[in-house]
């Protein structure tokens, strides 16, 4: 599964767009006053964060689609594969949206911005977060499952 | 054969692709078994189905008609988590196209399918060695797939699918895009995996050469193309 699981190429460019990205709404933090204006902020989030998990594992999924073939015949579960790359997908949104928020936090203090809104915010985003990797780790998994094994080696 | 058990029992087969208007119907009605032991070739011309039967026996696609018993079990009864443990125990495969995984080395690669397989007791590593060395691959142990040439890689693909130590190998065309030379080596090889390693073989190829290495032939006629 390692093979599966490891890191490729695209993956440094989305976490560093996708940080930045998180880094930029953080900051616009400044402007949030109440609960409604928190949400289109959130949706932003979930957009970025649905984006890139999808993007990272749509790339990962079509060139890895021949070892993905390979592994399922040669007798790797459907199951754990699956497993594999909604774990993926939920670590690169984290990792993501923890190097964005943090980012964001420190050029809010750095340009002595007010911070009152961002614990909320954060705890709320987070909770978002795992909804855009489930999303894009089932998209994932649902194509793992769909394969055509056969189609696939024979290309 | 009396003596031998059956390890591969295909009757009645038919395989149906649609393809644009027409449908192309495979095998109409094929059967034929294989017991402990045999290397059988399966031979016909390009498009008459013989990597779809191997597809078919490792239960990666399932027949329109007919059935498929490997080791007495109907791989119509079997579900994908029977399947897969089927496919990493039971049956080891050469795939056309070496069907190595990349970013894996060569070690790597054989080694995956023996740790699938649960068979990893003390004498794996032992095992794993022997297969390096029975293919002369040894010094290649770990390089990247992707770097050796088409005979290198179709030993790695063979020495994987003998890692978990199968009853029956499928081979799809083992000497195919080969040059003379590399046929020239690894037909031996070829034939010392059924005295050596005692395995049951399947093999599909186009090479009479290659044919004549085999105990047993099961020829494909051409397939039926209906017009809708």
């Amino acid at each position: 599964m390692k093979t599966l699981a490891r890191p490729q190429w695209h993956t440094t460019l989305s976490v560093v767009a996708s940080t930045i990205l998180i880094a930029v709404l953080v900051v616009n933090l400044r402007n949030v006053s109440s609960s409604i204006s928190t949400l289109p902020l959130i949706t932003m989030i979930f957009t970025v964060m649905s984006s890139v998990a999808l993007y990272e594992i749509f790339l990962g999924l079509s060139s890895r689609k021949l070892d993905i073939a390979i592994l399922i015949a040669v007798g790797v579960r459907k199951t754990p594969l699956g497993i594999v790359l909604l774990g993926k997908a939920f670590s690169y949104t984290s990792i993501c949206y923890l190097l964005g928020l943090t980012l964001g936090y420190l050029l809010l203090i750095y340009n002595g911005l007010p911070v009152s809104a961002f614990h909320s915010l954060a705890v709320l985003s987070a909770l978002v977060i795992c909804g855009s990797a489930l999303l894009a780790g089932v998209v994932g998994a649902f194509y793992a499952f769909h394969l055509n094994v056969p189609e696939v080696l024979r290309h | 054969m009396t003596g031998k058990s059956m390890i591969v029992s295909v009757e009645n087969l038919h395989k149906s692709f649609k393809d644009g208007s027409s449908s192309i119907r495979l095998f109409n009605g094929l059967s034929f078994s294989v017991h402990e032991g045999d290397f059988v070739a399966v031979t016909g011309s390009s498009g008459t189905g013989k990597t779809t039967l191997l597809n078919l026996i490792a239960g990666l696609e399932k027949p329109t008609r007919g059935s498929i018993r490997i080791l007495g079990k109907d791989l119509s009864t079997l579900n994908s988590k029977d399947l897969a443990a089927l496919r990493s125990c039971s049956v080891g495969m050469l795939f056309q196209s070496f069907g190595l995984v990349r970013g894996l080395t060569v070690e790597e690669n054989i080694r995956l399918v023996q740790d699938l397989s649960g068979k990893n007791g003390s004498t794996k590593e032992k095992y794993i060695q022997d297969l390096l060395e029975f293919f002369g691959i040894r010094d290649k142990s770990h390089f990247d797939p992707t770097s050796l040439s088409f005979g290198e890689a179709k030993k790695v693909g063979i020495a994987r699918a003998l890692a978990a130590e199968p009853e029956i190998i499928l081979l799809d065309e083992p000497t195919g895009n080969l040059d003379p030379p590399s046929v020239n080596v690894l037909l031996p090889i070829l034939r010392g995996l059924r005295h050596i390693y005692g395995r049951t073989i399947i093999m599909t190829t186009n090479s009479l050469r290659a044919a004549s290495i085999a105990n047993r032939e099961v020829h494909l006629e051409r397939p039926t193309i209906i017009m809708d």
